[in-house]
């Protein structure tokens, strides 16, 4: 029975797979490692996962949807053309993909798997994970923090002692993760980290200072010029470097040349990058570590590429940050090697990992004796804990004849707990009594995947009540479940083969939509070839002129990093 | 002899020895497989760390094997930690007098800005034992065990904290350690600009632009500078209380979203102990606890691209429980409306027998029309009343507006004019059950059959927010 591991990213997503010589990451229907997050409907109501969907993301916006993993765990709803879609059903659309190409590659059925999440990411979104694996036919073997798989595939590679501290800035989240790896034990021993901050805020900002500065609401931009100025945005970030790029935006009512400096990028930058210190200085705080301490910092994730982030990281720590593996895949790579730990695959039998709780879970109670007579947060399972952990905690009624008590559950660091994340509710009958007489031991568990569970007993009658975080905001109920696998199931699926010339097109056509003049003729010329040799349907034939067909359409787009 | 037993090997000080004989028993005490083992034996490492090592348990332990070995550890480089500075400085104070560049972040932060009362932060340097710090008892020798292990020759270059040069040219990542070497300072062109950026935070605040729009701060991160930590907590200490003093002069005007932009610069939530100790509690909590305020679920869907739109889904669960009346619209009960009916019915009524038979007798001694005729032409007008007086800025019929009740719709906002047709009609409609619908509504939960029909509330006025 394979495991593999899969990063569900928000920007890209990977899988690999733990075989007898090693990770070995499994390439998509494209061959590429890397499959983009982006998914989108054609106009047959067909859904397209990957790249192809990612070039349609400009000229179909209304249909195609991006980095939705930052809604997981939320009540939101994202509409493509006319149906509506939870981020849970878009991610389980994304892992269902990767699992087709799982099951190609191997030759055999995988339906389990090990999926990564950012550490810190709340039992809400943790839940909304592992419902979106079930809706692909997927089993979480486990949920393993980002940074800790990165740190395992580090760990295993070098096979070095010492501290290292792991910063992964990927597409949507940043990630800070203090490891220590000694005598084949990886131990995390912090985790912070900040969950809307990653390579999109950039983009994010850089667009929002460009319309600022020519006075354009962002809403008042169609949305495929939006896109498309997003488009150009990532591109220039990604292309950062000693030379000014300048770039022709389109701005719906006028047109204007822009120059990218890094001096620009660093103005608008400098908000992000200073968001991304807190947890950094956070994590070595809990730590009660010194940056002196730290034997090696560890970038991970795609936007670890900034220059402007390195060279932050550089200066806190006086030192070179280490990169020496592809931070686009060492995720991947890490959720791999944790696949493997849980087949007892061969050479991965001697090392354990141990990880931490990267928030503070508790309760609500009614403190009488405190001034104000209020409601206050009582921490249960303190942050950095080593897990799986279970703590009980006794409390009592506040009331005469009482004959309910609702154990509200609370993920946070602040006294007050309507500051805090509400994660869920349980309401345990009492025996009637005068106040303070029934007490009830309430337990949280917090498992290894970061799942938490709230059991009550009460103390006089024995009776207990259990619960597994459910009804939280986002998630679905069982009968929402069996609903959206329905829906999922009557969606069609592009079949795996010809997703090249797919891809092809969307680039095309995307194009052709943007271009002018005799080169939008040319481009419509060479589509209407290739759809006709494409009805042919001679598999050389088409291959040969798909390879020219590129070459072509790289000559008008140099540079194509999508 | 716990913990030592649980651990299986003798007490001893030696952290290392300590952490190969939880590495040992580990491997056959999984976490995955037995946590209850596994907590216990976790229980017995912490303790033997903290017999072991005494209150530096957490200390680096350095790992000989450890092949690129720690970079050396630079002076200039310390610049002060936040919440570090009432510890006695590990190592002696730089003597930077060949570079000069440097010594400007420590300047910052031992001067409080000259606008600011002068006694806050001096007295954060006297008092040492009073800021409740985490960090305070981090052991001082960190720093020294790294140079015992004597790896001087590194190979990493220092980089210099708040280097403009750097920013206006920066080099691409093979090289930028390299160069961050070469900058220039420009000392007193920072004190400068630190003046210049309090200045037109003040200007803004009094402005009362600064409390509400975000985008007017933008200039704050303008310059590379901002990135230097000491200039950061000088610059991020005046405007925390220029704002605290703004929001207590003018309270409730600073807008959560401009709190947490400045907080994303100053990181003023990592340093609320500090903030609180040097200007005090009662001008610190406003600001503070807007700050603390959970994120909005706006955040989320910021980043997300594309998609024709997006809308908030119904909390799950919560629907089938609560009969899907939203918990905070405050229903009217069933007694009230039948009174409030009742008494628009008389109202009515009252009204056309006074124009139709009261009147007329008096005038030309017979009435318009029999009082049956009366009665049956009250029922038809109710509706129509209805119709034209609950969409109306009213909100409601005599009857309701006498016992303070208002028709809503799910936003508590005035009806507008076909959702109250299609109120009415559902009200006749329902009436057509006649006396059934008078003990059906009874059991409605204040949702009479109506208004589940039309989508419209009844609400009492005084518990409208």
């Amino acid at each position: 029975m394979t495991i593999i591991g899969i990063d569900l990213g928000t920007t890209n997503s990977a899988c690999g797979v733990w075989t007898e010589d090693g990770v070995k990451l499994i390439p998509n229907r494209l061959g590429h490692v890397l499959t983009p997050s982006v998914v989108g409907l054609d106009k047959n109501g067909e859904v397209i996962v990957g790249r192809a969907a990612r070039q349609r993301l400009i000229n179909h916006s209304n249909r195609t949807v991006a980095a939705f993993k930052r809604l997981m765990g939320t009540s939101h709803q994202v509409f493509l053309d006319r149906q509506s879609f939870t981020a849970i059903e878009l991610s389980s659309l994304v892992l269902r993909s990767l699992k087709e190409d799982a099951e190609a590659y191997l030759q055999e059925p995988v339906n389990q798997a090990v999926i990564s999440v950012p550490a810190y990411f709340n039992d809400n979104q943790r839940q909304a994970t592992r419902q979106a694996a079930e809706l692909a036919g997927l089993q979480v073997a486990r949920l393993i923090n980002e940074p800790t798989a990165a740190a395992v595939a580090y760990g295993l590679h070098d096979r070095k002692e010492g501290m290292f501290l792991i910063l992964d800035l990927g597409g949507g989240t940043f990630d800070v993760s203090l490891l220590e790896f000694f005598d084949g034990v990886m131990e995390v021993h912090a985790s912070a980290g900040d969950n809307y901050l990653g390579g999109e805020d950039f983009v994010d900002a850089m667009v929002a200072d460009v319309l600022r500065e020519h006075g354009i609401r962002k809403e008042d931009l169609a949305p495929e010029k939006l896109q498309n100025l997003y488009l150009q945005m990532e591109g220039a970030k990604r292309k950062l470097g000693p030379a000014d790029q300048t770039l022709t935006l389109d701005l719906g009512n006028k047109t204007v040349d822009h120059v990218v400096t890094n001096d620009w990028f660093m103005q608008v930058g400098t908000p992000l990058l200073l968001k991304a210190k807190q947890p950094i200085e956070r994590t070595l705080r809990d730590a009660n570590v010194g940056q002196g301490s730290i034997d090696d910092v560890v970038l991970v994730g795609g936007s670890t590429r900034l220059a402007a982030f390195r060279s932050m990281v550089g200066r806190m720590f006086g030192r070179l940050p280490s990169c020496h593996l592809d931070p686009d895949t060492v995720v991947a790579v890490g959720a791999a090697i944790q696949a493997g730990m849980l087949m007892r695959g061969e050479g991965l039998d001697d090392v354990v990992l141990t990880d931490v709780c990267p928030f503070t879970l508790g309760t609500s109670v009614v403190k009488d004796h405190s001034a104000d007579n209020g409601v206050r947060f009582l921490p249960m399972i303190e942050r950095n804990c080593v897990v799986p952990i279970s703590i009980v905690r006794r409390v009592y009624t506040v009331h005469d004849n009482q004959n309910m008590v609702d154990v509200d559950i609370y993920q946070g660091e602040s006294r007050d707990v309507s500051k805090n994340v509400f994660l869920g509710k349980l309401s345990v009958p009492v025996p009637r009594g005068p106040k303070g007489t029934e007490a009830l031991d309430i337990r949280y568990s917090y498992d290894m995947n970061g799942l938490l569970e709230v059991d009550v007993t009460v103390v006089t009658t024995g009776a207990t009540h259990y619960k597994l975080i459910e009804n939280a905001p986002g998630s679905l109920t069982d009968q929402e479940k069996q609903q959206a696998l329905e829906k999922l199931s009557k969606l069609k699926v592009h079949p795996r083969d010809g997703e090249e010339n797919r891809v092809l097109m969307a680039r095309a056509e995307r194009l052709y939509e943007s271009s002018l003049g005799d080169q939008r003729e040319h481009i419509g010329d060479l589509l209407n070839k290739f759809e006709s040799i494409l009805d042919r349907q001679d598999p050389l034939e088409i291959a040969k002129y798909r390879a020219r067909f590129e070459e072509l359409l790289n000559q008008l787009e140099s540079g194509d990093w999508f | 002899m716990w913990p030592w037993s649980e651990l299986g090997i003798e007490p001893t000080g030696d952290l290392r020895a300590v952490k190969r004989a939880y590495a040992k028993r580990l491997k056959t005490t999984r976490p995955d497989e037995c946590p209850e083992a596994f907590q216990r034996l976790r229980k017995a490492y912490e303790d033997a760390l903290g017999q072991a090592g005494g209150p530096n348990r957490n200390q680096h332990v350095p790992y000989p094997n450890y092949e690129q070995g720690p970079t050396e550890p630079v002076v200039e480089l310390i610049v002060p930690q936040p919440l570090k500075e009432s510890e006695p400085p590990p190592v002696p104070e730089p003597h930077d007098s060949d570079e000069g560049g440097s010594s400007l972040p420590l300047k910052l932060m031992n001067e409080p800005p000259p606008e600011l009362d002068g006694g806050g932060p001096e007295q954060a340097e006297d008092e040492p034992d009073s800021v409740p710090l985490k960090l305070a008892d981090e052991p001082p020798q960190g720093l020294d065990d790294i140079d015992k292990e004597g790896d001087d020759e590194s190979s990493v270059r220092p980089v210099r904290p708040g280097n403009i040069e750097y920013w206006n040219n920066p080099p691409t990542p093979q090289d930028h350690y390299e160069v961050a070497l070469h900058e220039q300072h420009d000392e007193s062109g920072a004190e400068r600009l630190l003046q210049e950026l309090i200045e037109q935070s003040h200007a803004l605040l009094a402005k009362g632009q600064g409390a509400s729009d975000v985008d007017c701060w933008r200039f704050l991160s303008r310059d590379g500078w901002i990135m230097d930590e000491g200039f950061n907590r000088a610059l991020g200490l005046a405007v925390f209380t220029a704002l605290a003093e703004h929001q207590r002069a003018h309270p409730g005007t600073l807008s959560v979203a401009v709190a947490r932009y400045l907080t994303g610069l100053f990181d003023w939530e990592g340093q609320a102990p500090r903030l609180r100790h040097q200007l005090g509690d009662s001008l610190c909590d406003p600001v503070l606890e807007l700050i603390e305020a959970p994120e909005p679920g706006e955040t989320a869907l910021m980043g997300v691209r594309g998609g024709r739109r997006r809308t908030l889904r119904e909390a799950p669960g919560q629907a089938g429980a609560q009969e899907n009346s939203p918990p905070e619209i405050p229903l009217a009960g069933y007694p009230l409306r039948c009174l409030a009916g009742l008494l628009d019915c008389f109202i009515v009524w009252g009204v056309l027998q006074a124009f139709a038979v009261v009147l007329p007798r008096l005038v030309t001694g017979a009435s318009l029309m029999s009082g049956f005729t009366v009665m049956l032409i009250t029922l038809v007008s109710y509706p129509v009343m209805t119709l034209m007086l609950e969409g109306s800025s009213l909100q409601a019929t005599p009857g309701k507006r006498v016992f303070g009740l208002r028709v809503v719709n799910r936003k508590l906002e005035r009806l507008h004019l076909l959702h109250n047709i299609g109120r009415v009609v559902s009200f006749c409609l329902t009436g057509l059950l006649w006396k059934v619908i008078f003990i059906l509504n009874a059991f409605m939960k204040g949702r009479l059959l109506h208004d589940r029909l039309s989508g419209s509330y009844v609400v009492h006025r005084r518990n409208l927010p």
